[in-house]
């Protein structure tokens, strides 16, 4: 399995092209960020000052807050423009045929999507090391303080938490993975995978919307509660639990008695439906690729 | 020769599509036997259910029924048979973003079977050796074809399927495959599936060959078995149209421009030669013909047609 992992790595970084403009742009554009704010600050009083009232923040915050880009929509439909190239790729190029044989195609599957997983989660942690060490030098020339002070206690919560927010985003971006590799097996194709994983994701999103209104025209209330099933949900509540210690609130109305709905204030079943989802797919794809003739 | 059985198929059969209307059955009930140690010719034309046939033996597609075993060991139950194969379907595919070598060392890892000396050695025996750093999309048609047959020796396999191994290849590139086709068989015991357009090339380098029409064999046997007593004789004589008259009585007899195709083996020459001289006509040559196994399989698939 270590070999198998070898060489999927070696298919994911190897296609510089795509893991440039798909993965490796997040640290980079962060680095780029960084580095244009750096000069602004360094020329610019004001901009100092606007820094030091406005943006002065957590070095704990910074760190973690990186990890919720694979789970923001742009995030998503670059991570599923990704996967879509690593599962719908080998059909374009015609190298199925060539690793079929050599291996089980369960094995193949899920390798890649470990893979992938793994790939984007480095992508990430690289990205909040240099955001949060950036943002320090930032704040060191803006002349504001960057805290908290790093004691046990500080750096044991914040374990914890970038833990849970790393698997946050390596589950978001397998379940993101599933849809493109699913709907890259179906199509074929690498624009089919990514118009109809983002349209899968799209559709999720707006199931809620949906839901509301059976509740409404039937006068079933509850079938919002349906939406707590969604991947979608489920990640949202438990960034909240990491950010907020909170769960998530769905507000689907601007304001009134029923403007706030708590579907599942519950960690632990997220983390179970998030687990589900994630198994399902990985299930899903392998099965519908243990049937698929490879004809290309 | 090892009698062990490399290839068996037991009544295969693959139909495309699921409505009627598109319903395409590119392979019959085929059943096929191919023993250990041979060059094994697989002839069809196009369509004919060739590369459809090569998929199911290794498992790229699934047969609507029957069976394909590899060394006794089925192909779909017993997936692990497959490590004793390499392959080469349908013109070599790449990644080609990566380099010829990296290819190899992910085809390798991926059957568990990495070996970069193994890997080097094989980028020399292909000739790519010094090209082996460049990224494959800049490689030709001949060049990832010779990648691609490294590609199938990757692990040492027992049993070679190549589907067109010469494609895009030049004639020395051919005669070199050839040769290294039959000193697999020769020398290292190997087992080589081969199918290819080229009938004289597989005319030269194949122990048997199987011909595949519609999706069924409409022949199989030993290649000097399959065109012996296909011979013909070529006659030269004066007036061509008088000689073509006294030899139809006893031969079948094709009037070419200004010779004879007569359906006669050699050794009955010179009775030819005293039938036209007793009528008359002036012989200038007689010489034997060996039918070739492309006029064969000519003959075959047009005949298959027939009772189609």
């Amino acid at each position: 399995m270590r070999d198998l992992f070898r060489a999927e790595w070696l298919k994911i970084a190897g296609n510089r092209w795509v893991a440039g403009c798909m993965v490796w742009i997040f640290p980079l554009g962060a680095l780029a960020f960084l580095l244009i704010a750096g000069v602004i600050l360094l020329l610019s009083s004001p901009a100092r000052q606007g820094f030091r009232q406005d943006e002065a923040a957590l070095w704990t915050e910074q760190a973690i807050g990186v990890w919720s880009f694979p789970n923001n929509p742009v995030g998503r439909l670059i991570l599923l423009g990704f996967t879509a190239v690593v599962f719908a790729g080998e059909y374009q190029w015609g190298t199925w045929k060539n690793i079929v044989p050599r291996n089980r195609r369960f094995s193949l599957v899920l390798v890649k999507f470990v893979a992938l997983g793994v790939f984007v989660v480095l992508a990430f942690a690289l990205m909040s090391v240099l955001w949060a060490a950036g943002w320090g030098v930032l704040t060191r020339i803006a002349g504001a303080s960057y805290g908290p002070r790093v004691t046990a206690e500080v750096i044991r919560d914040f374990a914890g938490d970038y833990a849970l927010a790393a698997s946050l985003a390596f589950t978001s971006t397998i379940i993101a993975a599933g849809y493109a590799a699913l709907a890259g097996m179906l199509t074929r194709s690498i624009l089919g995978g990514v118009i109809v994983g983002f349209a899968v994701t799209f559709a999720e999103n707006l199931s809620i919307v949906v839901l509301l209104l059976i509740g409404w025209l039937l006068d079933i209330p509850k079938a919002v509660l349906a939406y707590r099933f969604t991947p979608g949900y489920n990640l949202l509540n438990v960034a909240s639990w990491i950010s907020e210690k909170a769960p998530s609130v769905v507000r689907p109305y601007e304001s009134g008695t029923h403007a706030e709905i708590v579907l599942s204030d519950s960690l632990e079943f997220s983390v179970l439906v998030l687990a589900a989802w994630v198994v399902g797919l990985i299930l899903l794809t392998g099965l519908l690729f243990r049937r698929q003739d490879i004809t290309s | 020769m090892s009698q062990t059985v490399a290839i068996q198929t037991r009544g295969l059969s693959k139909t495309f599509g699921r409505r009627a209307r598109k319903r395409i059955q590119a392979v019959k009930g085929l059943n096929l036997e191919v023993q250990a140690g041979q060059v094994y010719g697989f002839l069809g034309p196009n369509g004919a259910g060739k590369s459809t046939t090569i998929r199911m033996l290794l498992g790229l597609i699934h047969p609507t029924s029957g069976d394909a075993y590899l060394y006794g060991q089925h192909v779909r139950r017993q997936h692990g048979v497959l490590r004793r194969v390499g392959a080469l379907v349908e013109g070599a595919a790449f990644y080609p973003f990566l380099s010829g070598r990296r290819n190899l060392e992910v085809l390798a890892r991926t059957a568990n079977c990495y070996d970069p000396a193994r890997i080097e050695m094989l980028l020399a025996q292909v000739g790519l050796a010094e090209r082996a750093t460049q990224r494959v999309k800049g490689y030709s048609t001949g060049m990832k074809q010779r990648l691609g047959l490294a590609a199938a020796l990757l692990g040492d396999p027992d049993l070679l399927i190549l589907d067109e191994p010469t494609n895009g290849l030049d004639p020395s590139g051919m005669h070199e495959i050839r040769t290294f086709i039959r000193e697999l068989a020769d020398r290292h015991g190997k087992t080589v599936f081969l199918s290819s357009h080229l009938l004289g090339e597989v005319e030269q380098v194949c122990d048997r060959v199987a011909i595949i029409n519609l999706g069924e064999i409409v022949r199989e046997g030993a290649v000097e078995e399959l065109l012996a007593g296909k011979s013909t004789l070529r006659v030269e004589a004066q007036p061509l149209q008088r000689a073509a008259e006294v030899l139809r009585a006893h031969w079948r007899v094709t009037v070419n421009e200004t010779w004879l195709t007569v359906s006669a083996r050699r050794d009955e020459s010179p009775q030819v030669v005293r039938q036209l001289v007793a009528a008359g006509v002036d012989v200038y040559q007689v010489t034997g013909q060996r039918q070739t196994l492309e006029e064969y399989f000519l003959a075959v698939v047009q005949e298959s047609l027939a009772h189609a």
